[in-house]
């Protein structure tokens, strides 16, 4: 016998207004990505061929640095929200995909943070 | 990202670093790893603007996918090959 109200059952299973973060934030950081892949190329294109105090230098200008940052978290929080998607959709068994979402997450985590350090370290460090 | 990141990486971590994974990228199978890089980010943008494209519910009749699908391929192995042309034009390398 059930002593749950038919609200009781419904509550929790359908729309809570949340659930569309990760699509929206795909959608957000896939166009600012646009502007950014530009930016990216355009500076690898520039850096072909520079020694290290002409990389550094350019790395470490005001109008760079923080650009190649933005870089750094837009994309990898892009790709970190795309791999979560596909391990959601296509990995069946239950410990393999926790396992390999806390994976992601944290070398996500891993990956931007080192890019960012690397990039204020470049800006500053000695 | 893992390669950019990693030359940041060596860049940060001083002279002897940043030529040591200049010179990794620089091998032929370097270059053709970066070749790869940058023909799966291409073709990966485009790809997507087209689904941006159909998100706002245009082109998605059957002669716009079909006119999208050949577009998208066929524009990432042209700016892609643009790309590499500039670089060598660029670096004499």
């Amino acid at each position: 016998m059930k002593l749950r109200t038919p609200l009781g059952n419904a509550r929790g299973l359908g729309s809570a207004h949340e659930g569309t973060e990760l699509f929206w934030m795909q959608r957000l950081t896939s166009i600012a990505s646009i502007p950014l892949t530009f930016f990216l190329v355009g500076s690898c294109l520039y850096l072909i061929g520079a020694d290290y105090e002409a990389a550094r230098a350019f790395i470490s200008s005001v109008f760079v640095a923080p650009a190649l940052i933005l870089v750094v978290i837009v994309f990898v929080w892009h790709i970190c929200i795309g791999m979560e998607e596909i391990l959601i959709d296509y990995v069946h068994s239950p410990a393999l995909k926790f396992a390999s979402l806390i994976f992601n997450t944290l070398f996500s985590a891993f990956l931007a943070l080192t890019g960012v350090y690397a990039i204020l370290k470049l800006s500053f460090g000695t | 990202m893992v390669i950019p990141i990693a030359w940041l990486l060596a860049a940060a971590s001083g002279p002897e670093w940043f030529d040591f994974v200049n010179s990794l990228l620089g091998t032929f199978l370097g270059r053709l790893v970066l070749f790869g890089y940058s023909w799966g980010l291409i073709h990966h943008m485009l790809g997507r603007v087209r689904h941006l494209i159909w998100d706002t519910g245009r082109g998605l009749d059957l002669v716009s996918i079909e006119v999208f699908a050949r577009a998208t391929i066929i524009g990432s192995a042209a700016v892609t090959a643009a790309l590499w042309l500039a670089a060598y034009a660029l670096g004499g390398l």
